[in-house]
């Protein structure tokens, strides 16, 4: 924890943030800028676009969507996701890295193919049921984060404590809740909470498998962008930028400090 | 903390292997109450999968286990009732000090009180008094060995196991926990079964040795017999430095063996061993048994003539090496307060001296 970092570190990782940052403050510039269309930098202050959003109905019901669907999505990737990666990890079973490459391949291939692949089997199925649709479409998009996620966190896992506890007396189900848990917790909510950030922010899945009933924000936004090009595009964009923050913040807060305990 | 009552383990014919490869076989293991039991072995000798079956970690392919007379080989880990130490403590990292010592207290519907109580005593016992809210990771190598120690025994298990518990302590902390490990189980009256492969740690604990090799028992004693008297040059080898010198048996006469080798030299031997004239044996020699004089002596059992080829200081002795024929070099212990006075130089001709109660005879392999 206290060695040294060399300076050169510093102004290297110092202009990577800076990279990755400086474009999203530019939407957060223009959306408090007082003119009728999006200019930058911007001129004036506002928040009135902000106001303008959250007191369109549409805008509301298109991020009350996109929360519930992200909301589905990570329960069911994770409740197919930790099982998953539980077995790849603890068992040895033939064919395992075919498997393990089959549900990561949605990674590799272009997302807009995954969602047309999707739409044509839902055309073929016949299929009206959007939400599901739009839920399995997302989950084969998240499966492959939490998988990831949780896999890695039980190849950490110290099978030396499960020795250890079983000595002392603790039962299969008590070194699975008592010992195996707290070790896997981190991997999990992280796996979670990418699952919720990729399904709220996706677009090329959602664009095939959604309606005019189930409109996630991010396809909302586009829309707004072609009928219109004032500042409540860079509000909406603003929004979605404090939220996924947010939901870092809720990482490093309960994840990130528990690593640090468990690593030190 | 009252003293507990040790079990009596026994392992019969006991075997375990992992596809083709037989990692234990056909062992025979007795540990009393009370007392310490070391497997010793150098590794992938089998003790560590040995240690495991005992705690059930493992399961043997072959053979029985029994804690004090009953059969525990088909009881899973943690209905055995035993202690376990392990080889980077295993402590568990999100609990404190205290939460761990209770870890198995709490497993076993002890009451918060009780528990509390008899946590705090065993920290005591480990001198780790109010060390109880900190957290595994803020404790030094040692501490965090006496809090595995700490909860290993609260419970007052029937049985501790220990799998190379000292093995990643510096020299001097190891030694220590040593002498504090030894006390502690005599002090419980646990029957104690450790497993290392550090010679000197088994001589220092245990009561009895089982000395393994390549799965086998190879000789099992208390610590100082197995040092006396080991029946093989692995033994002989493994524990303690020795000479070796291929020799027959000539003759065998009450309690005395006659040897010759190829070269004529006579051996004589009041060490009790059980080989006769067919077995394949060689005289063991500790380096430190030998006694040095300058020049030729006549011929005479228990003397080699040679050259010196070089020294090592070594602290308390030197150790000296000297040929004896055609590349054939033994070496010798001297003790420093003897190098004083008489200290042998590379190219001298000295004679070394051994008495018949220091001639080993071992199995050669």
């Amino acid at each position: 924890m206290n060695e040294t970092v060399s300076p050169l570190l510093k102004v290297v990782v110092g202009i990577i943030l800076l990279i990755v940052v400086a474009p999203l403050v530019v939407p957060l510039l223009m959306s408090i800028s007082d003119t009728p269309f999006i200019v930058f930098p911007p001129q004036g202050f506002t928040l009135k676009w902000y106001g303008a959003v959250l007191a369109n109905p549409e805008a509301r019901a298109s991020f009350l969507f996109s929360l519930e669907l992200a909301a589905i999505v990570t329960g069911v990737s994770l409740l197919l996701g930790v099982p998953c990666a539980a077995g790849l990890t603890r068992f040895k079973l033939p064919g395992q890295d075919a498997i393990l490459g089959l549900i990561l391949s949605p990674l590799i291939v272009p997302l807009i193919v995954t969602g047309v692949a999707l739409l044509q089997l839902f055309a073929m199925l016949g299929s009206r049921a959007t939400l599901l649709q739009l839920v399995i479409g997302h989950t084969v998009v998240c499966l492959p984060y939490v998988i990831r996620s949780v896999s890695a966190s039980l190849l950490l896992v110290n099978r030396n404590l499960e020795d250890a506890a079983s000595v002392l007396g603790a039962p299969p189900h008590i070194v699975a809740t008592r010992v195996i848990w707290p070790q896997v917790r981190p991997g999990i909510l992280a796996g979670g909470i990418f699952s919720f950030i990729v399904s709220f922010d996706d677009y090329p899945i959602s664009m095939w498998l959604a309606d005019g009933n189930h409109f996630p924000v991010p396809l909302y936004l586009y829309t707004v962008i072609e009928r219109s090009f004032d500042p409540s595009i860079a509000a909406i964009a603003s929004l979605m930028i404090f939220f996924a923050l947010l939901l870092v913040l809720v990482i490093e807060k309960v994840f990130g400090l528990s690593l640090a305990r468990l690593a030190s | 903390m009252a003293t507990s009552q040790g079990a009596e383990v026994r392992l019969t014919g006991i075997c375990r292997s992992y596809g083709d490869a037989q990692v234990v076989s056909d062992v025979n293991l007795r540990a009393s109450g009370g007392e310490i039991l070391a497997l010793l072995g150098p590794s992938g000798c089998g003790k560590t999968t040995t240690l495991r079956m005992i705690a059930g970690l493992v399961q043997p392919s072959a053979g029985e286990i029994t804690i004090d007379g009953a059969s525990v080989t088909g009881l899973p880990v943690h209905r055995r009732n035993l202690g376990m130490l392990f080889q980077n403590y295993a402590l568990f990292p999100h609990l404190t000090v205290l939460e761990n010592v209770a870890f198995g207290l709490t497993m076993r519907g002890v009451s918060r009180a009780e528990t509390a109580r008899l946590a705090l005593q065993a920290l005591d016992l480990v001198r780790l008094t109010g060390f109880g809210d900190r957290m595994p990771a803020a404790l030094s190598g040692g501490q965090q060995q006496r809090v595995a120690m700490a909860r290993a025994i609260v419970y007052r298990p029937r049985v501790l196991l220990l799998d190379e518990p000292f093995g990643a302590l510096d020299k001097k902390l190891r030694e220590e926990m040593q002498i504090e490990l030894r006390q502690l189980c005599n002090e419980l009256g646990l029957t104690t079964i450790l497993v290392t492969h550090d010679q000197e740690e088994a001589l220092v604990l245990a009561d009895q040795i089982a000395v393994m090799r390549g799965g086998c028992i190879e000789q099992v004693a208390a610590a100082r017999a197995i040092y006396e008297r080991p029946v093989s040059h692995f033994v002989a080898d493994f524990i303690g430095t020795s000479n070796f010198l291929p020799a027959g048996i000539v003759e065998r006469t009450g309690g005395r063996t006659v040897l010759r080798n190829a070269q004529g030299l006579v051996f004589e031997s009041t060490v009790a061993n059980d080989f006769t004239a067919q077995d394949r044996v060689a005289v063991a020699i500790r380096p430190e048994s030998v006694k040095l004089t300058p020049g030729v002596a006549p011929a005479a059992a228990n003397t080699l003539t040679g050259t010196i080829r070089r020294s090592l200081f070594k602290g308390q002795i030197i150790s000296v090496w000297m040929e004896i024929g055609e590349g054939t070099e033994i070496v010798v212990s001297v003790p420093i307060e003897q190098a004083g006075t008489t200290k042998p130089e590379p190219g001298e001709v000295w004679t070394a001296r051994w008495s018949q109660e220091r001639t080993l005879v071992v199995r050669e392999q």
